[in-house]
């Protein structure tokens, strides 16, 4: 792409800021989940909305799961007219709903969908694709817009309906009519349990400035972390507490269920972080925690494990 | 830090998956005996091919180099190639097992063979329990089913009527039972089809540490010179301590030397043995009642012991975990002539006959406390049996050998069994001969009802109620005399209903010898 502005002129412009500024207040939903671009949801919201894959082991295996740190269940967006109840409550009043696609090759399973219903749509895309304007995804009442990372990260096209496009303010920074550059957020991302995707019985409490969950009633805790494939990560989950020291000595981790090598960075006796190291190849990733003593508290009674307050993605 | 991954993706390496025998069973610290023999078993077997172990607990006590996995993401690693072995017992650490096995299929080893229970507990799927009921039993679940679904009522008939296994016969490759009284009564059950996929390997001896009954007697605080009997276990019904109570206190009454050491928990509800010893003055100096014992502490007793008794009926075909450390440790064994102890054989324990056991308990027990040569004689064949049919190595060598056969065959081929009514499939010639007979207080000899000469037949022995069943069938050993005289050959057995399902036929065929 051609050059950028001076960094004198620069301000952050992260993905979301660009697209609010677009769209207004969105909210997204991630069709794709757990399959492709969860890390990019993650990056623009902590809290998108997640898709079930249509059936099969997968699908039943992730009706467990909840996002938002346990407070609102996965939806399944088929696009029966039943099906679609679900995915029009994702966004709140003044909302503008944007479903993100893996690709622009998903375009035609749910443009006609999102043609009548008027939804955004999001899709990374390959940079050999932002040259060439005969490659561009279009639906008819749509505008497309490259929306391009500054340093040459990963970028997309948004397909907004038209009607939303002269609403933008006047003092947009545009490249061009259907280029828009952003700043990509910096190593690491930090999901605060609020934004757990997680199949505990616990959901996460606080407030939108800190927000911690307990694990449990189960000694499995299984938790689904953005990680697309072909990048390989580390992840610490931080611990502020746990009743039981046992449970940092001899807490197991698994990779979709299979034992993977952690190791714990002690901050005291019962609190520390655990360190799990991704490869690259996993594809669709669960973490599962396996806690040794669960302890029941003596107000609520309920079986606690370990307490969890943030995930720290690092690649 | 580095952190070294031991695994973590799951396609890339499916060549290496491929190799793996993946086991479903509950594994230690469980407190469940399968999940014992299980682990002992994966040790061996993992000796001989990789393994990988699914099992809810994480923490689960495996052997070095079996993993752990999580059997809720076993549709990761596994594929329609995959060598699958499930342990299926009918208890609660078990429903993850079943639902493998509906999920994957593979082989399954039999370790009950009455598995309402497990299946009821599998309570997230009440109408596919129904329609199992159903199922396993075409004349009676409909009206039983209904009964529990829409009443809530069932009696402990649901568990004789119901076994369930159908389903295990159904979608498993192949299925290991530990007897061939098992296997037959499958087979009688369920038809000559279920027997193609059944394979009779008896439960291992563990190999227990050698101990002199000297030392052991020492470590217990016990008489070195006096005899001693032991008994084993929860004190329960079955085990008969009614008929060892009547022998032991006819020998005590006669002046034999003993004692008498229950290594086991009572279950007073179940069968008061402390009250029922107690009521024989000249036995109670004698018996003692240890309570639960540790492994260690049973294995102590048992190698102090002179004669090990373990008494059956009825049986449901189980093994016993006593008895086979008595084999390893080299114990003259005292056993019911019933079920799977039928098939010990007959120089290596001492089998006493379901009828009149008691007096034929008081002669076996008399020779055998009199002449110390001859407890050796059977110890030493006890011994060497456990150590050949029934060491680890041996039986380890049997599972691999089905799980090998099983992967051969394709899976494709699979046939559905279902509850077929195995009457209806026997294909003899001449028409059977027929009886029919509604039951009273208990049931005519088989042989009295059917006039010579010798032939197919079939029979039906009607009751009023599932109640009435259990009580005829469970009050008196003679039942089973009756139906199951030397002349008879049982073929098939199964239940039916009347039409109007007021009452149950346990319906028969077979053939019967002059």
């Amino acid at each position: 792409m051609s050059a950028a502005p001076s960094p004198a002129d620069h301000r952050h412009r992260g993905l979301s800021t660009v697209m609010e500024e677009i769209l207004g207040p969105i909210a997204l939903f991630d069709w794709t989940f757990p399959h492709a671009c969860s890390w990019e949801t993650i990056r623009l919201g902590a809290s998108p909305a997640l898709a079930l894959p249509a059936s099969g082991d997968e699908e039943y295996f992730l009706r467990r799961f909840r996002s938002t740190g346990g407070h609102r269940a996965l939806a399944a967006p088929g696009l029966s007219s039943k099906d679609a109840v679900q995915l029009e409550q994702v966004a709140g009043e003044g909302e503008r709903l944007v479903v993100c696609v893996g690709s622009a090759e998903e375009f035609p399973a749910v443009a006609s969908y999102l043609e009548r219903r008027r939804h955004a749509l999001l899709a990374p895309t390959h940079q050999r694709h932002l040259e060439k304007s005969k490659d561009w995804p279009r639906l008819r009442g749509y505008r497309t817009t490259r929306l391009i990372e500054r340093s040459g990260g990963p970028s997309f096209f948004l397909l907004a309906p038209d009607q939303v496009m002269p609403e933008r303010g006047s003092d947009r920074r545009v490249r061009s009519p259907d280029t828009e550059l952003f700043d990509g957020d910096d190593n690491p991302i930090i999901v605060e349990a609020s934004g757990l995707v997680h199949d505990g019985g616990y959901a996460s409490e606080g407030d939108h400035q800190y927000s911690w969950l307990w694990t449990g009633p189960s000694s499995h805790f299984r938790l689904i972390p953005p990680h697309p494939a072909g990048r390989a990560s580390r992840i610490e989950l931080c611990v502020p507490r746990t009743e039981d020291r046992a449970n940092l000595d001899r807490i197991a981790v698994q990779l979709n269920g299979r034992p993977v090598a952690h190791a714990v960075d002690r901050w005291s006796d019962t609190s520390g972080k655990i360190i799990i190291d991704l490869p690259e190849s996993t594809l669709r990733p669960a973490l599962t925690l396996v806690v040794p003593c669960m302890t029941a508290d003596a107000n609520s009674g309920r079986l606690l494990g370990v307490c969890i307050d943030k995930m720290i993605i690092l690649q | 830090m580095g952190l070294a991954h031991s695994h973590g993706d799951d396609r890339s390496s499916s060549d290496l998956e491929r190799d793996v025998l993946n086991w479903f069973t509950p594994l230690p610290p469980a407190r469940n005996g399968i999940a014992d023999y299980a682990s002992m078993l994966l040790r061996e077997i993992a000796r001989h091919t990789p393994c990988a172990c699914y099992c809810e607990d994480a923490l689960a006590e495996a052997p070095p180099d079996v993993e752990v996995r999580d059997p809720v993401q076993a549709f990761r690693h596994l594929g329609p190639h995959s060598r699958i072995l499930h342990h299926v017992g009918n208890n609660r650490g078990h429903v993850f097992v079943l639902n493998a096995l509906r999920r994957f299929g593979g082989v399954t080893s039999l370790h009950d063979l009455s598995l309402l229970y497990v299946n009821e507990l599998d309570a997230a799927k009440p109408d596919a329990l129904f329609g199992r009921m159903k199922t396993s039993s075409p004349a009676l679940g409909d009206v039983y089913a209904r009964h529990w679904r829409d009443n809530n009522f069932k009696t402990s008939a649901n568990y004789v009527l119901f076994d369930m296994v159908d389903e295990i016969l159904d979608t498993s490759d192949h299925v290991i039972v530990h007897s061939d009284f098992a296997r037959k009564k499958l087979i009688a059950t369920y038809g000559a089809g279920a027997g193609e996929k059944l394979t009779v390997i008896p439960h291992f001896a563990k190999p227990i540490p050698a101990a002199s009954s000297r030392q052991a007697r020492l470590e217990l605080g016990l008489d070195p010179a006096t005899p001693l009997i032991l008994t084993s276990g929860f004190a329960t019904n079955a085990k008969r301590f009614d008929w060892l109570i009547a022998a032991v206190a006819d020998l005590r009454r006669e002046g034999r030397a003993f004692r008498w050491i229950h290594a086991g928990e009572e279950r007073p509800a179940e069968y008061p043995l402390s009250k029922e010893i107690q009521a024989h003055s000249d036995l109670s100096e004698v018996c003692t009642v240890t309570g639960y014992l540790s492994e260690d502490k049973l294995d102590r007793y048992i190698a102090a012991a002179d004669i090990v008794v373990n008494l059956r009926f009825p049986s449901v075909g189980e093994s016993s975990g006593t008895l086979a450390r008595a084999f390893s440790a080299g114990r003259c064994c005292v056993v019911s002539d019933t079920a799977a102890y039928s098939e010990i054989p007959r120089d290596t324990v001492v089998h006493i006959p379901l009828f009149d056991s008691s007096p034929a308990l008081r002669i076996a027990l008399d020779a055998l406390l009199s002449d110390r040569a001859l407890r050796e004689t059977f110890g030493r064949r006890a011994r060497q049996y456990a150590r050949t049919t029934l060491s680890i190595e041996s039986i380890a060598q049997r599972y691999l050998a089905v799980v090998e056969h099983a992967q051969r065959s394709s899976r494709s081929k699979r046939q559905p069994i279902g509850a077929v009514n195995a009457l209806s499939e026997r294909g003899e010639n001449a028409a059977p001969t027929v009886v029919e007979w509604t039951v009273d207080d208990h049931i005519p000899a088989l042989s009295s009802l059917i006039k010579p000469p010798a032939a197919d037949f079939q029979g039906v022995f009607w009751f009023t109620s599932a109640d009435h069943f259990a009580k005829v069938m469970g009050d008196s050993p003679a039942t089973v005399t009756r139906l199951s005289s030397p002349e008879v050959e049982i073929k098939a057995i199964g239940f039916s209903g009347s039409m109007d399902a007021s009452r149950i036929g346990l319906r028969i065929a077979g053939y019967i010898h002059r």
